[in-house]
């Protein structure tokens, strides 16, 4: 009974000093039984199998894109907390107080709409001015006219991410999005957009999104963009060129937009159309060692006014 | 709201922990079930699990690896109730199997065909000495840490362990000698 005990004492710590990677001397006192259970344990733990590269790769690509889910959605939930919690503070506790407020709220939306209908327009009015709306749209694009161009700064990542990655799709198209995965030895590319139809006169933005899945920090030069239009115009539209490669720590993306107004290099709106956005060549270098990614055209149809 | 330093960090430490329990968790479904793809999905399915619960995993409460084992082993359970079947490996696929690797050298159909027999003798265990099994060379958990997830002793688990391999290694030489 003690034989057998202090065999299996002598098992287990050899089966833990093996899994540990440690060499193990056989027992010269142990039985020919107890060295044959070890050979086998040892047996057992060479047999294991290794999950593949490949698995690995792609499993790790999927659980981030899942995780980056994840944050956008507890972003987008904090952010309507944020806002029950101000609508909360605003309306008064006193029963009274709270009445009178809903009452206001609801002749105010209940006025909104009337006015939108069309309720309070005049005989003979406004109707089918265009002028208003037109300038409405241009004063919107002014606002915006603070977006990038072109050039990817790190420092106003985190806020261009808030506002312009993974949004919802916008129901009259013109944004989409190049996300361009860099693992180890190879890049995945995965386009997304809600339509690439745009109405004319309408911004078009392409947003780049690099992201670093390999262990090490990789250089990434980036590619010049540029939109042509059929094969007699020609180049319609050069994106001004962004100095030197990008440094892509690990797991860090980089964002960069491309906001085209949908003119020429002469400043005139383009004709409606197909039109292509083209990427260079992007080279990646990870130390001494690089190599290149071809990303894909996108087609974009502007629509007729 | 998280801050995105926060948030990179959260990410830097499920790619670690990834990177770090990935292989112990393949090879512990790859000692439960029976094929390869069968473990690559169950083990996406604990991370999956894993990232989607990584907010309420506590480090006070239990450490990581238990947290993921005792996801993994009810994945697995879960597995099992699903396909409402004894693992037991399939003759003919072991023999298609064997057949498709003609190309191979030597030593790796060998290295095949003793996975092969070896989960056959597996499947012929109990599910607890499968399980002490697979949490010991799969997950290369301790005594300790196999006694925790299981609700045994220690010294329960030293001696089921030794008894189990002996038993699996009696099957294999059994089923080598013909």
């Amino acid at each position: 009974m003690d034989k057998e005990r202090n065999e299996e004492q002598e098992f287990l710590k050899d089966v833990d000093q093996f899994l540990n990677g440690e060499e193990v001397t056989p027992d010269e006192d142990a039985s020919e039984d107890a060295r044959s259970v070890i050979e086998f344990a040892r047996k057992l733990t060479e047999l294991r199998a290794e999950p593949s590269p490949e698995f690995r790769e792609s499993l790790k690509s999927k659980l981030l894109r899942k995780l980056t889910e994840q944050e956008v959605a507890a972003r987008e939930k904090a952010g309507a907390n944020w806002l029950f919690d101000l609508v909360g503070r605003l309306i008064p506790q006193s029963q009274v107080w709270r009445t009178a407020v809903v009452t206001v709220a609801i002749v105010m939306v209940a006025t909104g709409v009337m006015w939108g209908t069309g309720v309070f327009t005049p005989t003979g009015g406004l109707e089918g001015d265009g002028l208003t709306n037109g300038r409405t749209l241009e004063e919107t694009s002014e606002s915006d006219s603070q977006k990038w161009d072109g050039v990817a700064v790190a420092g106003e990542q985190e806020e261009e991410e808030e506002e312009y990655v993974f949004s919802p799709p916008v129901a009259e198209g013109g944004e989409f999005q190049l996300e361009i995965e860099i693992s180890s030895s190879e890049a995945i590319t995965r386009l997304s957009g809600a339509d690439f139809t745009t109405p004319y006169g309408n911004e078009v933005t392409l947003t780049l999104v690099f992201t670093n899945t390999g262990p090490e920090p990789v250089a990434v030069d980036i590619p010049q963009v540029y939109i042509t239009g059929d094969p007699e115009t020609g180049l319609i539209y050069r994106f001004p060129a962004v100095d030197g490669p990008i440094e892509l720590s690990p797991l860090e993306p980089v964002y960069m937009r491309f906001v085209w107004e949908q003119q020429d290099i002469n400043g005139d709106q383009v004709a409606p159309g197909a039109y292509t956005f083209n990427l260079d060549t992007i080279t990646v270098i990870r130390g001494t060692d690089s190599f290149e990614i071809s990303p894909p055209s996108v087609i974009v149809t502007v629509l007729e006014p | 709201m998280s801050t995105a330093s926060e948030e990179r960090g959260a990410r830097e430490i499920f790619v670690e922990l990834y990177e770090e329990f990935l292989p112990k968790v393949f090879r512990y479904i790859r000692y439960r079930v029976n094929s390869e793809q069968e473990t690559e999905d169950l083990t996406s399915m604990v991370f999956e699990k894993a990232l989607v619960n990584f907010e309420k995993y506590s480090r006070d409460k239990a450490s990581f690896s238990t947290w993921i084992f005792s996801i993994a082993r009810n994945t697995v359970i879960d597995h099992y109730r699903t396909q409402a079947r004894r693992p037991a490996m399939s003759l003919e696929k072991a023999e298609i199997e064997v057949s498709s690797n003609e190309l191979l050298p030597d030593e790796a159909i060998v290295r095949i065909e003793e996975r092969e027999k070896l989960q056959t003798c597996l499947s012929r265990l109990s599910h607890e000495e499968q399980e002490i099994i697979a949490l010991k060379f799969g997950s290369e958990m301790n005594n300790r840490q196999i006694a925790r997830t299981m609700g045994l002793s220690e010294s329960n688990v030293g001696t089921k362990l030794y008894r189990a391999v002996k038993k699996l290694r009696d099957s294999f030489q059994e089923m080598e000698n013909g």
